[in-house]
This record gives C-alpha cells, structure tokens and sequence, in this order.
C-alpha cells in the first residue's frame, strides 16, 4: 500500500475517519420551527371552522325566516347526503390510539432503542394510513355534492376542512418518515430525539384538530 | 423563570382569548334574558361552552381569536418548554456547556426545495384540472425529493467537511441514481423514437431508424477511437444527441400523432355508425 495516493474524498478507501469530527447540531431549534410550522395550520384550520361555524349560522337564520313565513325549509346538510358518526368515531379512537404510539416511538428514541423506535413509527404511519382510508370511504358513503342546487355551502366547506386534515395527516406521516430515516441512518437515536418529538408535537396537533372536526361537523352537524 | 419568548406569546394568547369574549359579547344578539341587566345570558353560556350552548355572535370572529390564542399558547409553551432555545441553555445539554453549539452547521447549495415547488405546484395543478399525467409527474416529483433531500441532509451531518460529506452523498446517491435515471432516459428516449417511427411511412421510418443507429454508433465509435476527447466534450454530444431525439419525438408527437392503419379502422367505424 505504501506509495499509493489517494483522493482526501476518494471513499472507497475510507478516509472519511480522517474527516474532520461533524458539527455538533443545536438542540431545541427544531421544537421551535415545528411549533410555528403547528400553528400555521392552527390558525389556519380555525380560519376554516370559523367560515363552516358563520356559514352554518346564517343558513339556519335564513331557514327560520322561511319557515317563520311558512316556505319550505331545507337542512345545512342536504337530506341526501348520508352522515353516520361510526366512521369518524372509529377515526377519532385510531388517532387517540396513535398518540400513545407516538409516545412510545420518543420513549425508544431517548433511550437509543432503535428496533422499537423504528417499530413504533411504522405502527403510527399505519395509523394514519387507516384514517386517510376511512375519510376516503366516509367521502363515498357522504354522498355530498358540491354544486348542490339548494345553495348550502355545506358540502364545499366539509370537503375543504376534511382535505385540508388528510394533507395535515400527509404532512405528519412524512415528518415520520424522516425521523424513520434519521433512525437508520445514526448510530445513535438519542442523538434524533428532537426529529421525532417535534413530529410528536405535530402530531398531537392533528389529533386534537380532528377531535374538533369530530364535534363540529359529525356530531353537532 | 419566564422566557422572552414566553412573555411575547402568551400575552398575544391572553389578549386572543379576551378579544374572543369581548367580541362574542359585543357582536352577540342583546336583546335576550340577561344577568344583572345588561349582560345576555345566552351570550355567556355560550362563550364559556366556546359554542357548545348559547350564543357566540359572530361567530367567524369569535373562533379566529380563540384560534389564535390557541395558536400563540402552544408557541409560548413551547418557548417556556424549551427555554426559547438560548443558546446558553442549549450548550448546558451538552458534554462541554462552555461550548456554544453553532445554529446552523454549514450545508451545501441544494436544489430540493425549488424542485419540491415545482413537484407541488405540477401536483396541484394535475389535481385541479384532472389531468392523470401532471399529477402522477408530481408524485414522481415530491418522491424523489424526499429521498434524495433526506440523503443530503445526512451526508451533511457526517463530517465537517463539506467536501467528504458531498462525496459521501454522491457515493451513496449514485447506487441508485444512476440506474434509475439511465431507465428513466432509455425510456424517454425509446418513446421519442416510437413517436418519429409512428409519424414516418413505409421506407422513411427505415431511413428514421438509420439514422438514429448510425448517430449512436458513431458517438460510440468516437468514445473508443478517440480516448483523448474529455468526458465533458463527450458529455455534451449524447446531451446533444438525446435532446435532439427527444424534441424530434415530441415534434413529430405533435404534428402527426397518428398515421395509416389506425385512422384506417376508425373511418370503418364511423361507417358501421353511420350504417
């Protein structure tokens, strides 16, 4: 070997170990920007409940008025369409379950568990995978359309919101996949615990989203 | 005991849930039952249950500031959480606490985060007008980003060297990089000729298929027979070539779609219709 040159990059020999130690990351920058990225889509879906909330108001206001006056009246919601509560329930208990499997993927994180790290997040992407299934069958077994002649905005607004939580759950299911990526790609998951508990955090705030749609759409309809 | 950050953002939590009451309240229906003469009861039951009973006024209103005391509590608890991530506090983690961590450890230029524009942008654009291929292109798209945006993103955290790290990346990026992007090139390619040889009739698609097998070879011959031409000359006669083959395939995509037989059998359906 004496007397061969090699590339300082030439890595098929190795010479990353004589590459300078990498630097050490800042901790806790990555909770901050996940927490103003969280409530970005806070404000954003409260934009969205607030329109759902005041169009659902005067609707009902102007169906008083016709009724006072004694026209026929029509519901928010078109008598067509077919809302149950057990898809949205059964969501509503699969995400509450996921926070608990969120928690144990931060738990194995912190304690270099990689195995059930790993194990944990794929259980939580699966999770989320079974609630992206159940609005797509509640979408089919709704029946709302769109452009319905009976002018409530209902059905626009439903979609809007509900879309608007699959791509939060979209979102929430890649930041899993990076912390995933993170977890194979180290030596050290300890050193990621900041990946995955800012994926908690964002997480978390999707359930509790939901948990308002649950109310506010389904069950007070 | 309370960060700056805390203080900033729970004090806009507070006023948020204030601006809340005080709007719920005012843009409310006041001529309902109400206490001590001048409050509607209604009203009251209604902020406290946030809508749950009573009446909450305008309620687009009443929901946006409660969502933004909402929004700025969760950033002001995070702030308090995580001591605003100080950098004093932050070094106090770690194994030297005299050390002050760097907020951001240097990187390479990266095109991801434009091509992730893009891919969502064709995305949405797919989805809106209901066109399969602009979609399909996005996915592709936002695919590919996410994996080779999370390599990039490791090979910079394995040395502080930037130039090992791009190595490393490369070294790890090319295993699958190459294989997948010269698929990817040999199909376009073999659909831009697919395409001349649809325009083409009879002899002129034989003189189509000449031409292109005489174009290949002779790049080929030239790699073998003149080793002293530089990898970037050569690299820039197959670019040639291949932008060549495909805008000629588009080209002619576009001008003739279709020719002979297939025209043929439709008009004998439209006179079995017409029939």
């Amino acid at each position: 070997m004496s007397g061969t040159t090699f590339s300082p990059t030439d890595l098929a020999h190795a010479v990353v170990s004589e590459a300078p130690a990498p630097f050490v990351p800042r901790k806790r920058t990555l909770q901050m920007g996940t927490a103003a990225f969280t409530a970005i889509w806070v404000m954003y879906f409260g934009g969205l409940f607030g329109a759902y909330v005041s169009s659902r108001n005067t609707w009902k206001l102007q169906q008083d008025g016709l009724a006072a006056a004694g026209d026929s009246v029509t519901s928010w919601i078109p008598d067509s369409a077919q809302v149950e509560l057990t898809a949205p329930t059964i969501m509503t208990w699969t995400l509450l379950m996921s926070c608990i499997t969120m928690q144990w993927a931060v738990y194995s994180f912190k304690r270099s568990d990689r195995r059930h790290g790993v194990l944990a997040l794929a259980t939580q992407a699966m999770f989320g995978a079974a609630v992206i299934n159940q609005v797509v069958f509640q979408w089919k077994q709704l029946g709302l359309v769109i452009d319905d002649v009976g002018g409530s905005s209902a059905a626009t607004l439903i979609y809007t919101i509900t879309a608007s939580h699959v791509a939060m759950i979209i979102v929430a299911m890649c930041l899993l996949a990076f912390a995933a990526f993170r977890a194979l790609a180290s030596s050290d998951t300890k050193d990621h615990v900041d990946v995955v508990a800012s994926a908690a955090t964002f997480w978390y705030t999707m359930v509790g989203l939901y948990f308002i749609i649950w109310i506010l759409i389904f069950i007070t309809k | 005991m309370f960060t700056p950050g805390f203080k900033l953002f729970g004090g806009l939590a507070a006023l948020g849930l204030f601006g809340a009451f005080i709007y719920g309240l005012s843009s409310g229906d006041a001529t309902g039952p109400d206490y001590f003469g001048f409050v509607d009861r209604n009203a009251i039951i209604g902020l406290v249950s946030l809508g749950w009973k009573g009446n909450i006024g305008a309620a687009s209103g009443f929901m946006v500031l409660i969502f933004m005391s909402m929004s700025a509590a969760l950033l002001g608890g995070t702030a308090v959480a995580f001591r605003d991530a100080d950098v004093e506090s932050v070094a106090e983690l770690g194994d030297t606490p005299s050390v002050m961590p760097f907020a951001q450890r240097p990187t390479a230029p990266s095109w991801w985060p434009a091509t992730t524009a893009v891919g969502l942008g064709v995305l949405l654009i797919g989805l809106v007008m209901e066109t399969k291929a602009y979609w399909i292109i996005g996915l592709v798209l936002l695919s590919a980003v996410a994996i080779e945006w999370a390599l990039t993103s490791w090979a910079d955290r394995s040395t502080g060297d930037e130039t090992t790290n791009l190595a490393l990346r490369d070294r790890v990026g090319a295993a699958f990089e190459i294989p997948v992007l010269g698929l990817a090139l040999g199909g376009v390619l073999a659909l831009s000729v697919s395409r001349m040889f649809l325009w083409a009739t009879g002899n002129a698609a034989v003189i189509v298929a000449g031409v292109v097998s005489v174009l290949i070879l002779a790049v080929a011959v030239l790699a073998v027979f003149r080793p002293q031409v530089g990898r970037r000359t050569l690299g820039a006669i197959v670019g040639i070539v291949a932008v060549a083959v495909i805008g000629l395939g588009v080209v002619s995509a576009v001008i003739e779609p279709r020719l002979g037989h297939h025209d043929e059998d439709h008009g004998v359906e439209s006179t079995v219709e017409g029939e």
